[in-house]
C-alpha cells in the first residue's frame, strides 16, 4: 500500500491538527517533538507526516508531494492552487480584513488610488478589483501594522483575531474580507485514486469537529 | 543577454526524456491509427480570432505576436479549436464522420496557472467529427483507455461527467450567468461549505440542494454514482445528461471497459465549449490529469461549421511522467549497438559492414576520428558501447 502524505502548516495549526489526529488514533505525537526530522511516519496507517511553512502547505498539495493538507484559509486564499477545499476544521478562526485610522471608516472609495500594504497581496488585489477599486499595492513581510503609523500605505490587508494590536496603535477594522479558519485540502487526482482511504482520514476529522 | 539560456517556460528536451517522449507519443499514434484515425497537421500559429472568443482557452492566455500586416497572431493554445477551423477549410463537403489525430505543441502564457510555468506543452490526441452518438463519446474513451495502455500505464481510472448536468441546475434554480460561474467554481474546487452558503443565499432547496451540498463527496464508481442520479427527479436538461452517461456507460460496459470507468458530475468542463460527456484520466503516478477529453458540438459554427464533435487531447508529459514513475525498470537505453573504427584507406570496407549491421536492425555508428585503438576503446567507453570493430 502506498504511504498518504499529510502537509501540516507549522505551529499551532500543526499543534491542533495533531491533537485531533492522535484522538482519532493516527501516531503523529513526534512531529511536536523538537527534532531535526522532516518527516514522521505512522507505519501502522501507513501515513507520512510533513511540517512545512504554512505559505507552501497547499504548493506541497497540488503538486501532489502531499495527498492531504491542513492550513489556513489565508494561505489558500492568498496562493490561489488548484486544490479541493474539502473540510472547515472550525479551529484557527479569525478573520481577514482592510484596517486603517478609524477616521477611514467608510471613506475609502474618497481616497484614489488607495495605498494597500498586505502580507497578501492577491487577496487584497482581488478584494479591491471586486469593488472596481484602483489601489496602489505594497507587499510587506511582518508588522503591517506599522505601515499606517508611519504613513507608508493608507490602509493594511491582514488577518485580525481579536484586534488588539490593531487598536493599541489607534487603527481600526473598516471592512471585512472573509472568515477564516483552518481547512483540510486534498490533491484533485489523489481524491480520486485514493478515494477511500483520503474520504476515511477526511470524515473522521470532520466528525471529530463537529462533535 | 545570454544566449545560451532558452527563455523561462520552454526547454530543450534530449537523452532519455526524448527516448521517453517518443515513446509515449508513439503508443498513442499506434493506437489511433488502429482505430482508423488519420494524422492532420495544422500551424503553430494562427490569427488570434480563431482562438478569439471566450469559448475555448480565454486569449490572454496565448501567446502572441504580431504580423507584417498589423494583424494579432497567436501560438495555437489548443488543438481542437485549430483542428475545427481546418476541418471548415477543408472538409466542408467530405463523408461524415472524420477521424483525425495530431501531436503537436500547445502555448499557453502560464499566467492563468500561478503553478505551471510551463509555456510550451507537448499533446497529441484526436477529433471524431460529424457523429452526435453515445457509440462516439464511447469510441474516444475507448480509443484513450487503449493509448494508456500500449503507453504502458495500467493502473488508471477515466472519470467521467457531462456539462450539461450542472448547466441543467443552475437553469432550473434561475441563476445568472456570473453566478453560476461563481458556483461552478465553488464546485469545481468542492468546497462544499461554500457551496452550503451559496444555495443559503440564492435559495435553492428541493432536489437541488440535495444534489448540490452532495456532489463534493458523491463520485467514484460509474455503477453507483449513475444508479443514484437516475433514481433521483431531476429536470430536463440534467436529467438527459444523465441519461446520455449511462448509454455511453452502457457501451463502455459491453466493450468490457467498465474497470477503467469511475463518475463525478462535480468535475466542472475546463472549456465552456464541451456540450456533452466529458472525461479525463487519473493515475496514482501524476499529480495531475493526464488526458481530458470531450464533446464539443457547437464549436465548428463560429467558423460556420455546424458538426457535432468528440475528441480527447493526452498531455504528454505528464503521461511520460507518469509511465517512468509507474514503470521504475523502463529501459530507456539510447546507446548504439555497435562502433566501427577506421582509417581513411578502409573507409569503403568499414561503410559496407556498417550497412550490414545496420540491415539487421543495429544501431551503427561509424567512427574515422579515433588516433590510436587505446583512443578508440575510450571513446566507445564514454558512450558506453560495447560492441566494438576495427576495420
Amino acid at each position: 500500500m502506498k504511504y498518504l502524505t499529510i502537509a501540516l502548516a507549522k505551529g499551532r495549526l500543526a499543534e491542533l491538527s495533531v491533537k485531533i489526529l492522535m484522538d482519532l488514533g493516527y501516531n503523529c505525537s513526534e512531529v511536536l517533538e523538537k527534532t531535526r526530522k522532516l518527516i514522521f511516519t505512522d507505519e501502522e496507517n501507513k501515513l507520512k507526516f510533513i511540517l512545512v511553512k504554512a505559505s507552501d502547505v497547499a504548493t506541497y498539495v497540488e503538486y501532489g508531494a502531499a495527498d492531504i493538507g491542513i492550513v489556513g484559509r489565508d494561505t489558500i486564499l492568498e496562493e490561489g492552487r488548484n486544490v479541493y477545499e474539502m473540510v472547515d476544521l472550525k479551529f484557527g478562526k479569525c478573520r481577514m480584513c482592510v484596517c486603517g485610522p478609524r477616521e477611514l471608516k467608510g471613506k475609502l472609495g474618497e481616497h484614489a488610488p488607495l495605498r494597500v500594504a498586505s502580507k497578501y497581496p492577491n487577496i487584497a488585489k482581488d478584494y479591491f478589483d471586486s469593488k472596481d477599486m484602483g489601489i496602489e499595492l505594497i507587499k510587506l513581510n511582518g508588522s503591517v501594522e506599522l505601515a499606517p503609523l508611519t504613513n507608508l500605505s493608507d490602509v493594511i490587508v491582514d488577518i485580525v483575531e481579536t484586534g488588539k494590536t490593531l487598536y493599541e496603535n489607534g487603527l481600526d477594522v473598516l471592512e471585512e474580507i472573509c472568515p477564516l479558519s483552518a481547512r483540510i485540502i486534498v490533491n484533485r487526482v489523489s481524491a480520486k485514486t485514493e478515494r477511500e482511504r483520503i474520504s476515511k482520514i477526511v470524515s473522521a476529522m470532520k466528525a471529530k469537529v463537529n462533535e | 543577454m545570454n544566449t545560451l539560456r532558452t527563455p523561462a517556460g520552454v526547454s530543450d528536451i534530449y537523452g532519455k526524456d526524448c527516448i521517453l517522449k517518443a515513446h509515449t507519443t508513439d503508443a498513442i499514434k499506434k493506437v489511433c491509427h488502429s482505430f482508423g484515425y488519420s494524422e492532420i497537421q495544422t500551424p503553430a500559429f494562427e490569427y488570434l480570432e480563431v482562438f478569439g472568443d471566450d469559448m475555448s482557452i480565454p486569449t490572454d492566455e496565448a501567446i502572441k505576436f504580431i504580423d507584417s500586416n498589423g494583424k494579432i497572431l497567436a501560438l495555437r493554445p489548443d488543438f481542437t479549436t485549430s483542428i475545427s477551423r481546418a476541418v471548415a477549410t477543408h472538409f466542408a463537403d467530405s463523408p461524415l464522420p472524420l477521424r483525425l489525430w495530431y501531436s503537436g505543441n500547445v502555448y499557453r502564457s502560464g499566467e492563468a496557472y500561478k503553478s505551471a510555468k510551463k509555456r510550451e506543452f507537448a499533446q497529441a490526441g484526436v477529433e471524431l467529427i460529424g457523429v452526435n452518438t453515445p457509440e462516439a463519446d464511447a469510441e474516444v474513451i475507448a480509443l484513450t483507455i487503449n493509448a494508456l495502455s500500449e503507453a504502458g500505464l495500467e493502473d488508471f481510472q477515466i472519470e467521467l461527467s457531462h456539462s450539461d448536468f450542472l448547466q441543467g441546475i443552475m437553469e432550473d434554480c434561475s441563476l445568472s450567468e456570473k453566478d453560476s460561474e461563481a458556483l461552478r467554481s465553488l464546485i469545481d474546487k468542492k468546497f462544499a461549505i461554500g457551496i452550503e452558503e451559496f444555495c443559503a443565499s440564492h435559495n435553492i432547496t428541493g432536489t437541488n440542494y440535495e444534489i448540490l451540498t452532495e456532489i463534493s463527496l458523491f463520485f467514484g464508481d460509474g455503477e453507483e454514482v449513475l444508479s443514484k442520479y437516475r433514481s433521483m427527479t431531476l429536470n430536463p436538461v440534467s436529467k438527459n445528461a444523465v441519461d446520455d452517461l449511462c448509454r455511453v456507460y452502457s457501451i463502455l460496459k459491453a466493450y468490457n471497459l467498465e474497470k477503467y470507468i469511475t463518475v463525478d458530475l462535480g468535475q466542472v468542463r475546463s472549456f465552456r465549449y464541451y456540450t456533452g460527456v466529458i472525461f479525463r484520466a487519473l493515475t496514482t503516478s501524476s499529480a495531475f490529469p493526464i488526458c481530458g477529453g470531450g464533446r464539443y458540438n457547437t464549436l465548428g459554427r463560429r467558423f460556420d461549421l455546424d458538426l457535432p464533435a468528440t475528441g480527447v487531447a493526452f498531455w504528454i508529459d505528464r503521461l511520460a511522467d507518469a509511465i517512468l514513475r509507474a514503470n521504475s525498470s523502463l529501459s530507456l537505453n539510447n546507446c548504439p549497438d555497435a562502433i566501427i573504427f577506421t582509417s581513411e584507406e578502409n573507409r569503403a570496407e568499414a561503410y559496407k559492414l556498417a550497412q550490414s549491421l545496420r540491415e539487421e536492425g543495429k544501431r551503427v555508428v561509424l567512427d574515422v576520428t579515433a588516433q590510436s585503438e587505446e583512443d578508440a576503446k575510450k571513446s566507445a567507453r564514454e558512450r558506453s558501447i560495447t560492441n566494438i570493430y576495427f576495420v
